[in-house]
């Protein structure tokens, strides 16, 4: 089956930069390393064998890669993402900092736990696929996702006490 | 605001962790950076490269190992041939000296026997 290229940067290119986005903070590297993944992915154009394999393999990639840059550039939150525009949506202004503050919240997890959390909602992949993708076991998936969603909501009550919300 | 479902909170997560639309001429740039990789690729290689390309299939360094054999053998042959027709001669010609030189020992030897006959004789 041969693939398209340009439907795959199309159709892919809005999940391939947020990935890369909310692990690096930085809409330039951000949009940069999401480039290099496409290419290297046209590299292996030959190898692809449906659209689902195409987004599949981008995710993987852009994944791996995000954690291996954040390793390397050992990145701290230097521009968060709040100053990055929100998405389009019909939120109210209150919603819009909630929203807000679990994406920071959400920036400051350890980078695999980042990456469950990550494919798990913003992909919508379930834990088994999760595991494949970041190859670790599904029990360490769904032990990164429940201790992930206790951290957040802690986080948040926290704050909300704090702030006599 | 406090989520006392959990379901509620990550529907919460879901929203806040939505998909964002990357810069407008990403995919262009994507496709321009593929266009020139894919130009860069097909572009004839120079001299310099296909030689490099060329030394390094085995193949090639067993057809130019054969051919400088192949020239070697016969010079050494025809080297080694040369060296032992010289010996040949050589040897040929102390042998024609040295029987030139026990002709002549032998002549004077002669000569010296004929004297001393003929002195006796007398």
């Amino acid at each position: 089956m041969a693939i398209d290229f340009a439907s795959v940067v199309n159709d892919n290119q809005a999940m391939v930069f947020s990935l890369a986005l909310r692990f690096l903070r930085n809409r330039e590297i951000a949009e940069e390393l999401a480039q290099d993944v496409f290419l290297q992915f046209y590299q292996n154009l030959g190898r692809i064998e449906s659209p689902a394999h195409a987004t599949w393999w981008l995710r993987r990639s852009v994944c791996h890669r995000s954690i291996d840059e954040v390793r390397k550039r050992k990145l701290r939150p230097a521009v968060g993402l709040e100053s990055a525009p929100e998405p389009a949506s019909l939120e109210t202004p209150g919603d819009l900092f909630l929203l807000s503050r679990i994406r920071r919240m959400v920036q400051a997890l350890p980078e695999k736990a980042k990456a469950v959390v990550l494919l798990r909602y913003q992909e919508d992949l379930d834990p088994t696929e999760i595991s494949e993708m970041l190859d670790m076991p599904v029990s360490t998936v769904k032990s990164h996702l429940h201790r992930s969603l206790t951290l957040l909501r802690g986080h948040l009550r926290k704050e909300e006490m704090a702030c006599g919300v | 605001m406090a989520f006392e479902e959990p379901v509620e909170f990550e529907k919460a997560v879901k929203r806040a962790l939505r998909q964002e639309l990357p810069p407008p001429d990403f995919a262009a740039k994507v496709l321009a950076r593929a266009a020139a990789l894919e130009a860069a690729t097909r572009a004839p290689q120079s001299g310099k490269m296909i030689v490099l390309a060329v030394w390094r299939k085995p193949a090639v360094w067993a057809i130019a190992a054969g051919i400088t054999l192949a020239a070697l053998i016969p010079t050494g042959i025809s080297e080694y041939r040369h060296r032992r027709e010289h010996q040949a001669r050589e040897a040929s010609r102390q042998l024609l000296l040295a029987l030139d030189i026990t002709r002549l020992q032998l002549q004077k030897t002669k000569q010296r026997l004929q004297k001393v006959s003929k002195q006796n004789a007398l």
